[in-house]
């Protein structure tokens, strides 16, 4: 899994602009699905379609696919590009940093002078590209590679390829372990990392019976602890977000599948997070019962997000055991 | 004048000079901004029209008017949508344009006949008092009023004036009189006239987004696209909530999406250069992202390469907040492609709006350019 969420790490993605990490999941999850398809606005589907279930269910895993970037709105007179945010960069967390573009032109974020560290904000930054020459419209990504800390992940990118990964090794695990009960579809959605968007028409196509989320939840650091959620002891059932409250039918189904598979797991139950594609889910069509799975991360909302291993695994073996024993 | 500057200058160029009814159906200037002079009629006669959220009645009446006998079909749908039809090739594209504009909603009297009233849409309170209005379907004229400037302490004349503590006088003595002439719920709008302030530079209220309407209106009328179904829809409630877009985008399901919209310019002093959303006279502005859509790259760079390829100005719409019916419309079914143009407008959301008429023919130019390349299969999806 490492190198898969390195490999996916690793690709062009941001929000609006996911056509090469569609190409790069879909080639790591074709071998292990029956088909896959891009829909009208880039989410990657693909299925899995369950066999002899009786009436089977139809699922809907979901993991966002883009990832947060910069977008340059105006190059000044001095070359300097202006830029919004696109996803969540906390303003703190960008002065200093490399950034690079789709065609690979690096770039640095650099404040205004005299700008108080209470006033920072990304109109009072710019992106210093040297003597490259940038346009409006350009969108860049951190420029930080994927690293080992220790035996935990880091790169700007998991937030949320690791929920991308994660959905790869479970299709690659049911692939060998026996058909899915029921039909089960990996969704890779688009611009997830800004807000809950490309989930909602993908749900809207495929009307399933359960939907089931796996994004980045912010895991317990350095100072006052702001979440009971810690790193490494195992994926979080999330039990609401602003404009979403987790249905208890969906958590028992979720918490059920973990001590089956023997997978330690935490309860999510807040602060308020960034809203996972859960809502858009739940309110698609008639309506989807739909759960989240947080994968715990340090700094979730900076360039730099910290995972664990052993969380990414026991997500992998939940959801496993979920979608092959536990949808009666 | 500096010497050697008057070479430069074409003394015609810059001249003010008083609107004349020839202005508006003929023009003597000889650049591709000629065709969109016959349309500031239809654009006077559109931002003139009044119609808040919800009571749209009167614009779409207009465009209903104009357009008939010029699309194929017209219709009102149950949001109140008007729907204009034109082609019925394969590939079925949405433009969109909203009808609604910002403005007021009388809630209240007190004794001495004075009106209260809410805002419908976004207002910015500054500009508020002492403008002149029209209240109702009657178009009773009627001011917004406030306490008398020398009864203010200085705190208070440094300080914008919250929309609770104006009120509307419409020269009504009692609050029957006043409940008589204007109920609860009665519309109220600037009473900004249309007029030009120079050859190129048109004041009026409404422009968001009746300069759209009029965008709109004048493509439709001369769209002749084989391969295309052009579904025109001039949309209720987008000042509230990008409302008639997503159920006109549900109900139509097209294969693609190009709003057109007004937005604003803060291209005024004191305001740093990349704090501008646009500038005015620079061409349509093409929407990147906004609070609600990142528009694809693809999608946008067509626009941009069709602006390029035939020398149209455009710019980028220089703001990643806010947003227009494109976020409306691109989650409704399975996803629809869509992309947003917007004409710069200065002092949006407020009484009085200008807009530069080399915008709108830039915008009426790109809409077109880009219907045509969909017409030849250049899809950019």
């Amino acid at each position: 899994m490492k190198d898969t969420l390195a490999r996916l790490a690793a690709v062009w993605g941001p929000p609006g602009d996911e056509s090469e990490t569609a190409r790069e999941i879909r080639a790591l999850i074709g071998p292990s699905v029956d088909e896959t398809r891009t829909d009208a606005l880039g989410n990657l589907i693909a299925t899995v379609r369950g066999g002899s279930a009786p009436a089977g269910r139809v699922v809907m895993v979901l993991a966002h696919m883009d990832q947060p970037g910069l977008i340059i709105t105006e190059i000044d007179k001095n070359g300097l590009g202006r830029f919004g945010v696109l996803g969540c960069l906390e303003p703190a967390s960008l002065p200093g940093l490399r950034v690079r573009s789709r065609n690979g032109t690096l770039g640095v974020v650099a404040l205004e002078e005299g700008v108080e560290p209470k006033d920072l904000a990304p109109g009072k930054m710019v992106v210093d590209f040297g003597s490259a020459a940038p346009a409006a419209g350009d969108i860049l990504v951190p420029a930080v590679d994927f690293a080992e800390l220790g035996g935990r992940f880091s790169a700007p990118a998991l937030d949320d390829r690791t929920g991308c990964a994660v959905l790869i090794e479970v299709a690659r695990r049911l692939k060998a372990d026996g058909e899915p009960r029921g039909s089960v579809h990996f969704v890779f959605t688009v611009q997830g990392a800004v807000a809950p968007r490309g989930a909602r028409p993908a749900a809207a196509g495929l009307e399933p019976d359960l939907g089931l989320v796996v994004d980045l939840t912010p895991a317990r650091a350095a100072g006052q602890p702001r979440t009971e959620v810690e790193l490494g002891k195992g994926p979080a059932v999330r039990l609401k977000e602003p404009n979403y409250v987790a249905p208890p039918e969906v958590t028992d189904l979720l918490r059920r599948a973990a001590r089956t598979a023997g997978v330690p797991w935490q309860t999510d139950i807040g602060p308020s997070v960034k809203p996972s594609d859960a809502q858009a889910v739940e309110l698609a069509g008639a309506g989807v019962p739909t759960g989240v799975l947080g994968l715990p991360a340090r700094y979730a909302r900076t360039p730099s997000p910290v995972v664990d291993p052993a969380d990414l695994e026991g997500a992998v073996r939940l959801l496993t055991v979920l979608l092959a024993r536990e949808l009666d | 004048m500096l010497r050697g500057q008057a070479e430069d200058v074409n003394p015609a160029a810059g001249r003010p000079r008083p609107p004349t009814d020839a202005d508006t159906d003929t023009d003597t200037a000889v650049d591709t901004n000629t065709a969109v002079d016959t349309n500031t009629a239809i654009l006077g006669r559109l931002a003139d029209a009044c119609g808040l959220a919800g009571d749209e009645g009167e614009v779409r009446t207009i465009l209903r008017e104009t357009l008939a006998g010029l699309v194929d079909e017209i219709s009102t749908d149950t949001m109140g949508n008007l729907v204009c039809r034109k082609g019925s090739g394969p590939l079925r594209v949405m433009l969109d344009a909203h009808m609604d504009e910002v403005g007021l909603v009388v809630s209240g009297y007190d004794e001495t006949g004075l009106l209260r009233f809410k805002e419908s849409g976004g207002l910015d309170p500054r500009v508020l008092p002492g403008r002149s209005v029209l209240v109702g379907p009657r178009k009773i004229p009627g001011v917004i009023g406030t306490q008398a400037v020398h009864l203010l302490d200085k705190e208070e004349k440094d300080k914008a004036i919250p929309t609770k503590e104006l009120y509307l006088d419409i020269g009504a003595r009692s609050r029957d009189e006043a409940a008589a002439a204007a109920p609860p719920g009665t519309p109220v709008y600037f009473s900004t006239r249309f007029e030009r302030l120079s050859d190129r530079v048109v004041k009026g209220k409404a422009f968001d987004d009746r300069a759209g309407c009029a965008v709109l209106a004048r493509v439709l009328a001369e769209a002749d696209y084989p391969g295309l179904t052009i579904l025109g829809v001039f949309t209720v409630q987008e000042e509230v909530g990008l409302r008639g877009a997503q159920t006109a985008a549900y109900r139509l399901a097209p294969d693609l999406a190009l709003v057109v919209e007004a937005t604003s310019c803060a291209d005024v002093p004191g305001t740093q250069p990349h704090e501008t959303v646009t500038r005015l006279g620079c061409g349509p502005a093409i929407t990147l992202a906004d609070a609600n859509i990142v528009v694809p790259p693809g999608l946008r760079g067509h626009l941009r390469g069709l602006a390029e390829r035939h020398g149209v100005p455009y710019q980028f719409r220089r703001l990643t907040t806010s947003g227009n019916d494109a976020g409306g419309i691109f989650l409704q079914r399975t996803g629809i492609p869509t992309c947003a143009l917007s004409l710069p407008c200065r002092y949006l959301h407020a009484p009085v709006n200008l807009l530069h008429l080399d915008d709108l023919a830039g915008t009426v130019r790109l809409v077109h350019l880009f219907l045509e390349s969909l017409a030849k299969g250049e899809v950019p999806l």
